[in-house]
């Protein structure tokens, strides 16, 4: 089956596309792997980037399997969108925590199963309490 | 665990400047026994029953992969006396301060230990 050879056309634009794409998971990859935690707007900007020229690849060269590929990658750089706009985002913050205030009472346990309460937090020595979740 | 590995690896620095680091999460004991076993300069605690997270306010209602409470990230700098002195939220769970940025802060907020 030949295809219409436009000017645009003789450039593998759907490839470029796709290394365009995958770029942004890529680079996500190397970002975590350097313990920077920054939001990845990256990701969803260079899919959409991807999808552009996936987009300019059908309409010069047409084909079905770009049009699949085409909608593939389009629902996936939805999916990063969604990832990064809404599915990520924490409620704001509505604790009565307050600078320059006593933290609250609470009891805990250490890792050992010894007690950690709000007493230890008065011992001269400043700390840093994270609250993390996730094994990631 | 990046974000507990990063504040390891600059344990030292937080230790010059007077400070421990502690860790809370919904974990189990025996899971924070395997966290602390894995971070052994950082003070692991298990909130299981999230009466920290609670006193806190980080509760995130609903957002676990179970559909369970889990906790919001966030990280509180209080001084030797208990008082808070600064306190940071992260507005996506995927996102944090990193370690470099968090000595700035014990910098600018606390007195010289």
């Amino acid at each position: 089956m030949s295809e219409p050879q436009t000017a645009l056309g003789r450039w593998p634009l759907f490839l470029f596309g796709f290394l365009i794409f995958i770029a942004g998971p890529v680079m996500n990859a190397v970002q975590m792997q350097m313990g920077d935690l920054s939001t990845p707007w990256h990701v969803p900007i260079l899919g959409s980037i991807g999808v552009f020229f996936m987009l300019l690849s059908v309409l010069a060269r047409g084909g079905v399997l770009r049009i699949i590929g085409l909608i593939f990658f389009a629902l996936f750089c939805a999916f990063e969108w969604f990832f990064v706009l809404v599915f990520t985002v924490t409620p704001a913050y509505a604790g009565t925590v307050r600078e320059g205030q006593p933290f609250p009472a609470f009891t805990a346990a250490l890792a050992d199963g010894k007690p950690f309460t709000d007493a230890e937090l008065k011992n001269d020595k400043a700390t840093i309490l994270v609250f993390f979740r996730g094994r990631w | 665990m990046i974000e507990l590995g990063q504040l390891e690896r600059h344990h030292a620095a937080f230790a010059t400047r007077g400070v421990r680091v502690a860790v809370a999460s919904n974990d189990e004991q025996s899971l924070a026994q395997e966290t602390q076993n894995d971070f052994k300069n950082l003070v692991v605690i298990s909130d299981s029953k999230q009466d920290l997270a609670k006193a806190a306010g980080v509760i995130h209602s609903g957002a676990a992969l179970d559909g369970k409470d889990t906790n919001a990230p966030m990280i509180f700098l209080i001084d030797g006396a208990g008082t808070v002195r600064w306190m940071y939220h992260s507005d996506r769970f995927v996102t944090r301060i990193s370690p470099t940025e968090l000595l700035k802060a014990v910098d600018s907020t606390m007195p010289k230990q």
